[in-house]
């Protein structure tokens, strides 16, 4: 019998180059990524309830309204709009109930709304001990300004900094809804 | 960071620091060493995989990404993203022996299992450049589709595949006739194939699948969903079982190739790559 071992390479951030439009032949930028998560004192089924509607994203305060009408089936689409201002559409990558996950994709989008490009993102609801749910949200993207020496405003730190303020706030808003806002 | 996944174990029983955030990987046909470029370190690291540590680094221009070992271990080859070359390195003295003019944005490398032969997916220019191993030279470019990025031979030598990120098909090569044999439609931003049995699979990184392809008639015969932004794949020896780095979900699927069903899902490290050759084999009772 043989044991098989696997080594990965792996990267905290990503590597340089995959992402190269037009002309930036020379030099690409990196794809970032920022995983975030909260626990919450409900099932994953109570908070799936919650959450598991792409089209309803009441629970997150920093989004105004959501439009679209797709359904939760793959390549749906939704408008958000933003409390700080703008919109972005998104579409849905991956819907899957049975394992309280779904994914999401935005190809465009105005940087001074998110400086941000090929914005993704998953959210999944486990269970946790004691009854509880910790509720994940991982997004990936590339900076809003994807030439070389970016302005700050659009580069990698920006980019990680807004995908994280924007994931945290998020997971705020939805553990207070659930548990109440008296924490 | 290089992860050592325990297959069997199911689980991390080590890490080895790289460096320079690590990207690429080939694996020797011994099984003993591991070659891992680092594009923002500029760097080659040679690694023993026995041991687990790292023998020497070296120092590469450019971005090197994909890397491949000559099938008798004594040349690695690495592709410089921003050079337009592949560099030649002698692993053991840590020297780069030669350079090899290619194509734009060179990514994914394959070399035939007689070693004469490298395949070099050319991203930009929507090609892949066939190199002479015996006169370091590229003798060929081949039109594939759009942004070709991993590069797979098959066991015989006789045919690669590419996985063309923007056109989401994966391109057959013939490579005596040089020619394109075909184009096959697959998932959404395809990287990299790896074949098992007389299927072929690639993973689609926005789709968060693979699709599966017969390799006689080249069509596609199934999909698998896996995790989010799959992008390493390889197949193990027993030819039925696909490994595949899930880069948004930390994880590695293990994919039964013949029944397309995901058959355990295990924890890898912070966002795997493993774009090349990471499969090891070893005997029972040895590291």
């Amino acid at each position: 019998m043989s044991r098989r071992f696997v080594s990965l390479g792996m990267l905290l951030l990503g590597f340089a180059g995959l992402f190269a439009p037009g002309g930036a032949a020379a030099h690409g930028p990196t794809r970032q990524k920022v995983v975030e998560s909260v626990e919450i004192a409900a099932s994953p089924q109570a908070v799936w309830a919650v959450i598991g509607n792409f089209h309803d994203m009441s629970w997150d305060s920093a989004i105004v309204s959501t439009e679209g009408d797709g359904g939760n089936t793959v390549n749906s689409l939704r408008t958000l709009t933003l409390k700080s201002g703008g919109q972005i559409t998104e579409s849905l990558e991956r819907y899957d109930p049975a394992e309280f996950t779904y994914g999401t994709f935005l190809p465009h989008n105005d940087p001074k709304v998110l400086p941000v490009s090929n914005f993704s993102t998953v959210l999944t609801v486990a269970a946790a001990n004691g009854g509880k749910s910790t509720v994940q949200w991982r997004a990936a993207a590339y900076r809003g300004d994807p030439n070389n020496d970016p302005a700050p405003e659009l580069n990698d730190q920006a980019a990680i900094a807004a995908m994280d303020a924007y994931l945290r706030a998020g997971l705020q808003s939805l553990k207070q809804k659930i548990e109440g806002a008296a924490h | 960071m290089l992860s050592v996944l325990d297959l069997t174990a199911g689980r991390i029983v080590a890490t080895i620091t790289i460096g320079g955030r690590p990207a690429g990987i080939a694996m020797s046909s011994d099984g003993t060493r591991a070659y891992i470029t680092s594009p923002d370190g500029h760097k080659l690291s040679v690694v023993d995989t026995v041991s687990r540590t790292v023998l020497r680094q070296v120092a590469l221009p450019g971005g090197p990404l994909g890397v491949a070992v000559s099938p008798d271990g004594k040349r690695v080859y690495v592709a410089d993203w921003y050079g337009s070359q592949v560099v030649v390195v002698d692993p053991v003295t840590g020297t780069v022996l030669s350079t090899i003019g290619v194509g734009h944005s060179p990514s994914g490398l394959a070399v035939t299992p007689d070693g004469r032969l490298l395949v070099c997916a050319d991203r930009l220019d929507n090609a892949v450049s066939l190199v002479d191993l015996e006169t370091l030279r590229a003798t060929a470019a081949i039109a594939v589709g759009e942004h070709p990025f991993g590069v797979t031979i098959d066991a015989a030598g006789a045919t690669a595949y590419t996985a063309d990120v923007e056109s989401d098909d994966v391109s057959v090569i013939d490579l005596a006739s040089r020619r394109l044999l075909a184009r096959i439609q697959v998932g959404k931003r395809p990287y990299v194939v790896a074949l098992a049995g007389n299927r072929g699979f690639v993973t689609n990184e926005q789709g968060g699948s693979l699709t599966a392809f017969d390799l006689a008639s080249l069509h596609p015969v199934g999909t698998v969903a896996v995790g989010n932004m799959p992008e390493g794949i390889e197949a193990a020896d027993d030819g039925r079982t696909l490994y595949v780095a899930n880069w948004m979900d930390d994880t590695v699927s293990v994919v039964d190739a013949l029944l397309l069903t995901v058959t355990a899902t295990l924890p890898a490290g912070d966002s795997p790559r493993a774009f090349g050759t990471f499969l090891r084999s070893t005997r029972q009772g040895s590291r």
